[in-house]
């Protein structure tokens, strides 16, 4: 009976390949793949070539697509292959990802199966056609379905008792697709617990030998450095509350998460950024906790829990959370039944309906805003508006409800190692926010700004701008070599803004041209509060001495420090805000 | 008893799961309905990807910052001096030439693409003895050898050697680039006269549609104590 469905599913996939998707997406898949093609992975991680941020092991598929797509048709033809109607390369795409929906229910399936548990066609099937699943997928183009294919790959190995099969196939997950990178401390914590620690380094060799082999391009031509700034570009690549995310930082910007920095000050000193960060870790503790104390038999179930509390603790308490960041718990709640975390049928069914719902509008309406050509969506942007603050809170009410239900008997029994990392969260937010309790005037170089722009360079914490450029051009701050221990080295033209959250009422500073700089050009100082100009100083030049100022700062939410070239050119202005301190 | 009762729980979960079922494929037709609906509407248009990425083997092709078509045969150009060397050349006034305070290497760029200054360095001197000092008063050897400074080069493609219309000679030189067949745009390298110890290198930094104004500025450089 269960093939009819699946066989519905499939024809509703084919018969939606021809959408375009979220174009943005589809045209970064084809720029890349071409740039694999055609050039090698070396040169697409490159930064100076393209803005690739997706793992290593996804520009492999990129490349794959490409190459069989060179074999019926042109990829230089422009205005064939850019098109967002491309049949073809929408079709080549997407048979990844409805390959993935179909590894997808196999696993669900056989994973079932090994746990002797009831339901697992009917799951697989409810899985299939989740509207959900569907929309990420086939609708948009994007490729979570993979990563999730792959982790509960992993999971399956690990029923199947092979851990050493799903280290392989972990290892190739997160260097396919950047969300299970956020699984890796708990997947070898589970490895310890579940096996023996022989296991775990066996486990750790054989995923470091998957892990060179995949990147092994980067170790044989010596570009490890670009594979690292790989790793690390997407860590502030979107600074914002929320990239339509409709999680608590989304109702917390007012509706609007890429309207406001999470370099915005939330509580003291501290940005959303940090204090979110603080809050995941937090919670991913727990989930730590909650395998490490497990006992050996139910280290898998404790496993499969935590790693739903990591994607919803990574998808509700960090900025810069996407809209489909929560697509691993539609794999994730069904597993709950196979592994007994939840015996009820209906309550996994309803419990999956809340978390769908949330899902599909969560994206459906990121769509509706982006390509309105894609969707059928006919409520005003007021309308739309709200109905995003109630998707936030039936997000955040699952998050809630999934946390008290599965871990609140968990928290009693152990509370006090709660307490004590909750103690640990709260002195470390004492810590970063001591001077600030205590009234202290603050170093405006210990908050990160909210936005630069420079026209050379970029500004420099504690050191000239031209110590940008690398170890051997470092310099101390200074002005007629009269040095500065703290300041910001900039390079007219600068603008820094800092989100202050109206948290001071003065700012002093001095401000000067850099010994370093060129004596030709000449700056003058500017200093705005929420737009409005609080100073301006006369054109400085090379050999003025430094300038000493206060300027009152009461109410304001958003500081902006602009250096500004007097004159057309702005060579050689090296120019620097010296000591600047914040006070209550 | 409790197997009868297990039976028929079970039964009434069988007929949720089924209506649950039910609601989904409804759903999913209209929603496969409506998606159908609008991949028909779609006319189709040409979308390339945001930011820095790669569409075409040529490179990138943004619009030019410049109208070098005009710029070529315009009068306003001026000279541009060395300030540590006595190099000079002329440019169209109308781009702006950077340069860095105390550079050894006396270079100058200019803004032409979407690169920072300081990756489009048009004009640098280069010191033998700062990379090899056995390769002093050898400027073809060094020329040949260049690459082998730069992790990111892997060989020599090509050198040939050329005067410009100011009697500077020299070489053209074209990399490899390390990982792929791909090469480097055309490095220019000028002996000059007197001091075998430095080169004037000279990049290629300008669009396909600048190449006039490149060879312009090309033809232009002198090298005067």
């Amino acid at each position: 009976m269960y093939f009819l469905p699946l066989l519905l599913g499939l024809v509703v996939r084919a018969l939606l390949i021809p959408i375009s998707g979220f174009k943005a997406d589809m045209a970064f898949w084809k720029g890349w793949g071409l740039a694999v093609a055609d050039k090698g992975i070396i040169w697409l991680v490159n930064i100076n070539n393209t803005n690739y941020n997706y793992p290593p092991g996804f520009a492999y598929i990129l490349d794959l697509i490409n190459t069989i797509y060179k074999l019926f048709a042109d990829p230089y033809n422009i205005s064939q292959y850019w098109m967002d109607n491309n049949l073809l390369y929408l079709f080549l795409f997407k048979i990844l990802i409805i390959l993935s929906d179909i590894g997808l229910v196999f696993l669900i399936i056989k994973i079932s199966q090994k746990l002797k548990s009831k339901w697992g066609w009917l799951l697989a099937v409810i899985f299939f056609l989740n509207p959900a699943v569907l929309f990420d997928g086939v609708v948009w183009g994007q490729v979570d379905q993979f990563g999730l294919f792959l982790f509960l790959g992993a999971i399956y190995f690990f029923v199947d008792e092979k851990p050493w099969a799903s280290s392989i196939i972990f290892t190739i997950a997160w260097l396919m697709k950047w969300q299970n990178i956020l699984f890796i401390p708990i997947f070898y914590l589970f490895i310890y617990k579940k096996y023996s620690f022989n296991e775990l380094i066996k486990s750790i060799a054989i995923s470091l030998v998957t892990f060179a082999v995949i990147i092994f391009p980067f170790i044989f031509h010596r570009e490890m450095a670009n594979l690292f700034d790989l790793f690390t570009v997407n860590s502030n690549y979107f600074p914002w509350y929320s990239l339509n995310a409709f999680n608590g930082w989304w109702i917390a910007s007012g509706l609007n998460g890429m309207g406001i920095s999470d370099k915005t000050l939330v509580l003291g000193i501290v940005n959303a950024k940090q204090f979110g960060l603080l809050l995941f870790c937090l919670l991913y503790f727990i989930a730590s906790l909650n395998i490490f104390l497990a006992k050996k038999e139910e280290a898998l179930k404790q496993f499969v829990l935590s790693s739903t509390l990591v994607i919803l603790s990574f998808f509700h308490l960090l900025t810069q959370s996407h809209e489909r960041y929560l697509f691993h718990l539609l794999g994730f709640v069904i597993m709950f039944y196979f592994f007994k975390i939840e015996k009820k049928l209906m309550n996994i069914i309803s419990l999956l309906s809340a978390v769908t719902f949330g899902i599909f509008f969560n994206m459906y309406i990121s769509m509706a805003w982006n390509y309105p050509d894609q969707v059928y969506w006919p409520f005003s942007a007021e309308v739309t508006r709200s109905f995003t603050l109630f998707i936030s809170i039936l997000q955040i009410i699952v998050f809630i409800y999934i946390f008290f239900r599965y871990f609140s008997s968990f928290i009693k029994k152990n509370y006090l190692w709660v307490v004590a990392a909750l103690s640990i969260i709260i002195v470390v937010l004492l810590t970063m926010n001591y001077g600030y309790l205590l009234g202290r005037p603050i170093s405006l170089t210990k908050i990160t700004p909210i936005d630069t722009q420079q026209d050379y360079l970029k500004p420099m914490i504690d050191m000239t701008v031209e110590s940008a450029r690398g170890v051997k051009y470092w310099n101390r701050l200074s002005n007629n070599y009269f040095f500065y221990n703290k300041g910001i080295g900039a390079h007219a033209n600068s603008v820094i803004s800092y989100g202050l959250g109206k948290r001071f009422s003065k700012l002093t500073t001095d401000f000067g041209i850099d010994t370093e700089a060129g004596d030709q050009n000449k700056a003058v100082f500017i200093i705005q509060g929420d737009g409005r100009e609080l100073y301006k100083s006369k054109p400085k030049g090379k050999y003025e001495l430094p300038e000493s100022i206060s300027v009152s700062i009461k109410n304001v939410n958003k500081l902006t420090l602009i250096i500004k070239a007097e004159g057309a050119s702005n060579n050689g202005l090296h120019a620097d805000w010296l000591n600047p301190v914040l006070i209550r | 008893m409790d197997t009868k009762e297990d039976f028929s729980e079970e039964m009434g979960k069988k007929n949720l799961v089924a209506a649950n079922v039910v609601i989904l494929v409804v759903f999913l037709l209209v929603i496969g309905g409506v998606y159908y609906f609008v991949s028909n509407k779609n006319k189709g248009q040409t979308v390339f990807p945001a930011g820095i990425n790669y569409v075409s083997p040529q490179g990138p092709t943004p619009t030019p910052m410049y109208d070098y078509e005009k710029l070529v045969q315009s009068s306003d150009w001026v000279t541009y001096k060395g300030k540590t060397f006595p190099y000079s050349f002329e440019y169209p006034k109308e781009l702006k030439p950077v340069t860095y305070p105390n550079d050894k290497s006396d270079a100058v760029a200019f803004k032409v693409s979407a690169l920072p200054p300081e990756q489009s360095l048009l004009l640098t001197v280069e010191k033998i003895s700062s990379r090899d000092n056995k390769l002093v008063g050898k400027p073809e050897e060094f020329v040949n050898s260049y690459w082998k400074y730069f992790s990111g080069l892997s060989g020599l493609k090509e050198a040939t050697t050329l005067t410009n219309e100011k009697g500077l000679k020299g070489y053209k030189a074209k990399y490899i680039i390390k990982g792929t067949k791909a090469t480097t745009s055309d490095y220019y390298f000028f002996i000059v006269e007197g001091d075998n110890d430095i080169l004037l290198h000279v990049g290629d930094i300008f669009p396909t549609e600048g190449k006039a104004v490149f060879n312009r500025i090309i033809n232009s450089l002198e090298y005067k104590k």
